[in-house]
């Protein structure tokens, strides 16, 4: 009975610390010539339309990754604590009635790493293990 | 519907539900800067007892839109957007904007715009962000409480305060003609209005004050008596949407010329498994204030209802009304004053994408 317990507990253990490495395992990057605060209540905002501009007033490039993707997930529901049907519906509406531009759609790591590198006002999120000195890690 | 438009809706309605069931469910994208999106819905509607929105007991499909939707970044600080919409009621309807944000409160938009009126007026038509295949009884064509679009500009002052936000759209215009009542010729002109959304620091609350008021002038066709005035009206709504549970309500009050009228409902929904969203609503409406207790000009509804989303993109949906009066019914002038039944069911099903 006992082994039995210590199983589970031993079971749950693993299944605990693989998914705080997984949560971990994801990155908020921007420019590196972004000097700007950002904190993970900015980037709920700027992904979910409702910041548009840094705070210095330059315009936001948010890239996102495909819907496939499974970073795409985690960011949605690590990050922002929604769906990724919550947040389809939510850029839907935006769409729809004219009010924001949903972020733009790059994959994989490498290609997010490449726009945000050339762009001081682009934002995006990549796995931690895919970060170099070409971008500026914001939010882990 | 003339033939060779039925013809050309049900190929694109085609051609656009096969693109969200093959999973091809994303926006187009036209370069760097143009995107297209798109949205519509096939229903079916039966109605027991009085006929209403084309329904009666051998029911109708007669339950279609199909939009394509265009938006365009011109410059960092304006874009340009655009709708193409096709109702089986109300045919093709073109709106369309360009915006300039002068800062990163305050933005300018002008052309032909939906009008921002409470939780689903700029969404009416596109059932895959609702919870029921038919809106709440404010919103129907017949009760001619909001307007679909108006010509004209408009001004949102967004201000975050952190934890929570205020949102304020100001607009000045002229209304985008409603359905067309074949005793009463009506035009409506100088169309001025407002709302003011709240997203208190309570995850999921939101509340919402919207008005407008517009000049009236209506022609009685068989009298030819004609009056002038005012449509006035004011709305309140209130939402909490968190985790799965999703609450709305929304109350109105307005003013045609004399004639007083109100309504409001109440909506709850829970989604289960990110699939099922089970929902009920009680909705109310009274066409005349002074005549609330005639059936003839109030309608009371429970409707309870489901939705499944398939996939992303696809929904279906089944819901019942159970129906007390039939004050749109007669407004909408498919049931005569005092000839409707008092008690009377109309269930709706419908498929709805997004991409």
């Amino acid at each position: 009975m006992k082994i039995s317990i210590c199983c589970i507990i031993t079971v749950f253990m693993i299944a605990a610390l693989s998914m705080s490495v997984l949560a971990g395992d994801l990155v908020v990057i921007v420019n590196k010539d972004n000097n700007n605060a950002v904190d993970k209540a900015l980037v709920v905002k700027i992904y979910t339309g409702a910041t548009k501009n840094w705070p210095d007033g330059s315009p936001i490039l948010a890239i996102d990754q495909s819907e496939e993707s499974p970073i795409r997930e985690e960011f949605n529901a690590g990050i922002l604590g929604k769906t990724i049907a919550n947040m389809k519906a939510l850029w839907a509406q935006n769409i729809f009635t004219g009010k924001a531009l949903p972020p733009k759609i790059a994959n994989p790591d490498l290609e997010v790493k490449k726009i945000v590198s050339a762009n001081k006002n682009a934002i995006g999120y990549i796995k931690a293990s895919s970060v170099d000195d070409t971008v500026k890690v914001v939010v882990k | 519907m003339h033939t060779i438009y039925k013809r050309i809706l049900v190929t694109v309605s085609a051609v656009l539900l096969t693109i969200g069931i093959c999973g091809i469910a994303i926006a187009v994208e036209l370069g760097d800067r143009v995107e297209v999106h798109g949205y519509g819905h096939q229903g079916y509607l039966q109605a027991t007892g009085n006929k209403y929105l084309d329904a009666d007991s051998s029911g109708t499909f007669n339950f279609t839109a199909v939009a394509l939707v265009f938006t365009a970044k011109l410059t960092d600080k304006s874009n340009a957007w655009a709708q193409v919409h096709y109702t089986a009621q109300d045919g093709t309807i073109i709106n369309w904007s360009v915006d300039y944000q002068f800062t990163n409160e305050l933005k300018a938009i002008a052309g032909q715009l939906k009008q921002p009126l409470g939780f689903y007026n700029e969404i009416h038509d596109a059932k895959f962000l609702h919870f029921s295949t038919i809106a709440p009884l404010l919103y129907h064509d017949a009760a001619e409480m909001a307007f679909e679009a108006f010509r004209g500009v408009s001004a949102v002052y967004d201000q975050d305060f952190g934890a929570s936000s205020l949102s304020v759209d100001g607009y000045f215009g002229g209304p985008v003609a409603m359905e067309e009542d074949a005793d009463m010729s009506t035009t409506n002109k100088n169309l001025l209005g407002g709302r003011i959304t709240y997203n208190t620091p309570v995850e999921g609350l939101k509340f919402m004050v919207a008005g407008y008021t517009v000049q009236v002038e209506q022609t009685d066709n068989s009298t030819m008596v004609e009056e002038k005035g005012h449509h006035n009206m004011t709305m309140i709504s209130a939402g909490y949407a968190v985790n799965n549970l999703d609450l709305k309500a929304e109350y109105v009050r307005d003013k045609i010329l004399e004639n007083k009228r109100e309504s409001y409902y109440i909506q709850a929904g829970y989604t289960i498994a990110d699939k099922f969203l089970p929902f009920v609503r009680y909705d109310y409406i009274t066409t005349d204030r002074t005549m609330k207790d005639d059936p003839s000009f109030y309608q009371k509804e429970i409707v309870i209802g489901s939705s499944y989303k398939l996939t992303n993109n696809i929904a279906l949906r089944v819901e019942n009304h159970f129906n007390r009066g039939y004050a749109l019914p007669v407004a909408s002038g498919e049931v005569d004053e005092g000839k409707g039944k008092k008690n009377w069911n109309m269930i709706a099903t419908s498929v709805s994408f997004i991409f």
